[in-house]
This record gives C-alpha cells, sequence and structure tokens, in this order.
C-alpha cells in the first residue's frame, strides 16, 4: 500500500474523530494558554518579569505562550504514534492492523501529518494574538515562522516517537510507562525551561531529542540571537531524526513480530 | 454508628488492597505526577532574582504542589468516583441498598491523604535535588491543622458541586480537567493573594478556597498575608460553612432529581 493511500487514510480517521469530538477540538485550543497561565501565574507569583527578562532576554508573557504552543504542537505530532497502538488494541481494531499486510513503518511516519494542520489552527489561536499584541505586523510573519519550526520540530520527533512507541508496546504496562516518558520527553525539550539552564547531564539526554533543536532554534528567534545557527540547528534537528530511522523500524518491527507471536490480548 | 463504622473499614479496606497493594499504576502515577510538576514548575526559578535563597523558591513551590494536589484529589478522586460508580453500575447499589455516600467517602479519604503524604515525598525530593530542601517551618501547628480543616471542608463541598452536577448531566472528563487546572490558580490556591492582579485578587476572596490557603501558606513560609490572621479564620469559617451548606442541599436536589428520571451515561470526553 502507498504511503499517499495510508496518508488519506489517517487524514480521513483524525478528522471524523475531531469533527465528532468537538470538545477535543476546544481542548487544543484552550490547553497552550492554559498551560502558559499556569507557569506565568507561577513565575508572577514567585518573581517578577524583570528578572526574566534580564535571565532570559525576552519577555515572559512571548516566552511561555510560545513554550506552550511549541509543546502542545510536539504533543499533538508524536501523541498519536505513542497511543495508537493501545488506543487500537481497547477498541479491537489492532488485530486486523497488525493481520493486514500494511508497512507499520509507513503507517506511523503516516500518523502525525494529518495533525500538522490542527498544528497550523492552534498557532493562529495561540500565538499570533500574543506575537500581535507585542510585535505588532511583524508578529504576523513571526507567527508563521513559528508555526513552520513547530511544525518541523513535531515531524523529526517522528522517528525517535516510533522507536520509543515500539519498546514501550512491547511492555504489559505500556500506557503507564508512556505517561512517565511523555512528561520526561517534553523537560527534556526545554520549552518551559531552556537547555542552557539545565545541569550538564539533563542538557547532554536534552541534546539527544530531535524535536529540542528547533525548540532552541524558536528560543533564540525570540531573543534575536539566531543569524547562523538557523542553519545548524535545523540540520542537526534533521540529521538526529534520519539516525533515529532505522532504530524506529527496528523497534516497530520487533513488537508487529511480538503481537504476531503471541497475539494481541483483548482488554 | 457501628454499622457505620463497620462500612467505612470495609471500604478503606478494599480501596486499600486495590489502590495501595495490588495496584502498581500507584507508583507509574505518583512518578508521572511529580515530572509534571517539574515541567511547569521549574521555570520558576527563571523569574527569581539571581539573588535569591533557592530553598525559598523551593519552599513556595512545595506549598503550592501541597494545595494543588488537595485540589486535584477532590477533583479526581472525590469527585469522579461518583462518574466510576455511575459507570461501572455502584451508584443504583448504593441508592437501593440505603446506606448513603458517606461511608463510602470516609472510607476513601484516607486513602487520598495516604496518596498525597507519598506524592509530596517523591515531591519534597525533587525539589531538594534541583533547588536544595524547602524552607519550611510549621509556626503554629494549631492554626496549621485548623487552615487544613477549613480547606479539606471547602474541598468536600467542590466535590459535592462537581459530583452534583455530574449525577445530573454526566458532565465530562474534559470539563473536569479545565475546572481541575483553572480553580485553584483563580482562587489564590497557589500563590499568596498579595501577589495576585487585583481582579483576580478581588475575584479569589469572594470564593472560600482562598482563606484557608492564605492561612497555610502564612504558617509554612511565613508569606504577608492580604488581612489579618484573626480576620482570614473568622471569614474562612462562615464561607466553608456556608458553602458546606450549599453544597450538601445541592447534592441532596440532584440525587432527588436522578432519583425521578435516572441516571445519566457520562461521556468519555
Amino acid at each position: 500500500m502507498s504511503f499517499i493511500v495510508l496518508l488519506k487514510a489517517e487524514y480521513m480517521l483524525v478528522y471524523s474523530e475531531v469533527m465528532r469530538r468537538k470538545s477535543a477540538l476546544m481542548a487544543i485550543i484552550i490547553y497552550p494558554y492554559l498551560f502558559a497561565g499556569l507557569t506565568l501565574f507561577v513565575g508572577f507569583s514567585a518573581g517578577s518579569p524583570q528578572s526574566f527578562v534580564e535571565r532570559v532576554g525576552i519577555d515572559p508573557i512571548v516566552f511561555m505562550v510560545t513554550a506552550s504552543y511549541m509543546i502542545m504542537a510536539i504533543t499533538t505530532g508524536v501523541d498519536d504514534i505513542l497511543w495508537r497502538p493501545l488506543s487500537d488494541s481497547w477498541i479491537g481494531t489492532l488485530v486486523y492492523i497488525i493481520a493486514s499486510p500494511v508497512n507499520k513503518l509507513k503507517l506511523f511516519m503516516a500518523m502525525p501529518i494529518p495533525r500538522l494542520t490542527l498544528l497550523l489552527m492552534m498557532g493562529f489561536t495561540s500565538i499570533l494574538p500574543i506575537y500581535v499584541a507585542f510585535y505588532g505586523l511583524y508578529g504576523v510573519s513571526l507567527t508563521i515562522v513559528v508555526v513552520a519550526l513547530s511544525a518541523i520540530g513535531a515531524l523529526v520527533m517522528t522517528p525517535l516517537g516510533i522507536a520509543i512507541s515500539g519498546l514501550m508496546h512491547v511492555a504489559s504496562e505500556s500506557w503507564r510507562i508512556l505517561s512517565i516518558v511523555r512528561p520526561l520527553l517534553f523537560v527534556f525539550l526545554g520549552a518551559y525551561y531552556p537547555r542552557m539552564f539545565m545541569p550538564l547531564v539533563l542538557r547532554l539526554i536534552s541534546y539527544s531529542i530531535p524535536s529540542s533543536y528547533t525548540v532552541e532554534l524558536v528560543q533564540r528567534l525570540l531573543i534575536g540571537i539566531a543569524s547562523i545557527d538557523i542553519v545548524v540547528l535545523l540540520g542537526l534537528s534533521i540529521a538526529l531524526a534520519a539516525i533515529y530511522v532505522p532504530l524506529g523500524r527496528k523497534s516497530i518491527n520487533y513488537w508487529e513480530k511480538k503481537k504476531v507471536r503471541e497475539g494481541v490480548k483483548a482488554h | 454508628m457501628l454499622k457505620l463504622i463497620k462500612r467505612v473499614y470495609m471500604v478503606f479496606k478494599a480501596y486499600a488492597v486495590s489502590d495501595l497493594l495490588r495496584s502498581k499504576g500507584f507508583v507509574f502515577g505518583l512518578v508521572s505526577m511529580s515530572i509534571w510538576f517539574m515541567l511547569f514548575i521549574s521555570p520558576i526559578i527563571l523569574f527569581i532574582d539571581s539573588s535569591f535563597n533557592p530553598r525559598v523558591a523551593s519552599a513556595y513551590s512545595f506549598t503550592a504542589i501541597l494545595i494543588f494536589l488537595f485540589y486535584s484529589v477532590a477533583t479526581w478522586d472525590w469527585a469522579a468516583e461518583i462518574r466510576w460508580m455511575i459507570n461501572d453500575g455502584r451508584l443504583e447499589y448504593y441508592i437501593a441498598s440505603g446506606s448513603g455516600f458517606l461511608c463510602h467517602y470516609l472510607g476513601i479519604m484516607p486513602i487520598s491523604f495516604i496518596w498525597i503524604a507519598m506524592a509530596m515525598s517523591i515531591n519534597y525530593l525533587l525539589l531538594t535535588v534541583v533547588w536544595g530542601p524547602p524552607e519550611l517551618q510549621i509556626s503554629d501547628l494549631r492554626l496549621f491543622i485548623y487552615g487544613f480543616i477549613l480547606l479539606t471542608t471547602n474541598l468536600v463541598s467542590y466535590a459535592l458541586v462537581l459530583g452534583g452536577t455530574m449525577l445530573s448531566s454526566g458532565v465530562t472528563g474534559f470539563v473536569m480537567e479545565i475546572i481541575g487546572f483553572i480553580t485553584p490558580i483563580a482562587t489564590g490556591g497557589l500563590t499568596p493573594l498579595i501577589n495576585l492582579p487585583k481582579p483576580i485578587q478581588t475575584f479569589a476572596l469572594m470564593t472560600p478556597f482562598s482563606y484557608p490557603a492564605e492561612i497555610i501558606r502564612y504558617i509554612l513560609l511565613k508569606s504577608p498575608t492580604i488581612m489579618s490572621i484573626h480576620e482570614l479564620c473568622i471569614r474562612g469559617t462562615l464561607y466553608s460553612l456556608t458553602f458546606l451548606a450549599v453544597s450538601i442541599i445541592y447534592f441532596r436536589y440532584q440525587l432527588k432529581k436522578i432519583m425521578r428520571e435516572g441516571v445519566r451515561v457520562t461521556t468519555l470526553w
């Protein structure tokens, strides 16, 4: 089955679900504000925006809204990859997916792409109003750049997401392990707490996550210290994603073979 | 009375075995929750002047997490329990048995408090690793306990209102998630009221939640309060008792309503 056919199927699946579950659509709009509101609220009450500007070099409102948007954008992209095997096993469709001749790597690669349209919508409901308020018309072009970089961030996360998903779902308590791995990934992305402030060990782990480079790139862009780093950081991000592709393929094959060998458990 | 105590014990035993002893998810859940907290709390340090003692930031974070967890327990352990009871058919059994819900809730409350204690221990360790041990001191134990009694009373009332709404409308997990997120922020649960913008401060003072939170913060952190402690206690008590009375009436009304109209089907989202 070609990649395009799989992509069409994924689009139909995602958008029928989104249109049916309006609350999920609402959540996509509300969550970046909720997350940003929480971090700003706690930050403002414990310290001051001036200290934040001195340390980070950017207004905290712009920073936190952008961080929340990027977290949500990358989550939106990678979540399906991480959770779909479980969701399929809960609703009884996993057995058909395993039995079908579809290339599983292609299937998982197609999963985050339909979500990119949602990511675009989320960008216009979350960061655009804030950027326009702070930067005027320049905020519109900045939004387009940040949305594009976040889309790249979501896409380069795909191979690592597949590698993690394949490995996790061979474990018996996979959703519980995922509930730990997922927030850990977000910590290491460095969206709320930039990696330049992280201790060395955490920073080294952060360097192994492809999307962390796009997150850093957006932060540098907002602070105004991007220059030549754009190419370097984007290149590193894509190169790292490419390194994870064989790992993702092995991991998903291992998961598939295990399911074929042992069968799909009923829930 | 003896019957009630026996029922409470049976509920406690059943939940202790299933939630504390058998479920591996308990440990996973605690670790996951701590990481989520770290994700949102860690940027605090960026707002603080570099000359500021990080142990004080650690103490502020600890207290904010503590109060947030109390709210979470009210939302997800107490109010959402109604949802699980509807889903697995226990609600009808409770209604038909005539035993009421009190024994059930008295039975699960200690489990919730054990869970908070364990979660706070993990968070204490995490904060110690990141910023150093939180600089906490209980300056007045009686007032501290009184603050927690007021907070618990408010949260029981809040759970009754949320649970009652769930009974009559089958309200969704998404709505609960949003309410669970916004309530502690908007009612001054996370931060000293004096640091809040005026409109939120006024709103927070119109709710019963802000008063015990201020008392607890004052005792643990010596943070400045928006009014005298004496006034906080009097106002807090009046608000809490009124809220409790209103929430009991509301819950009973919703219960009567489903007796007439039947139990609603809850939705996943």
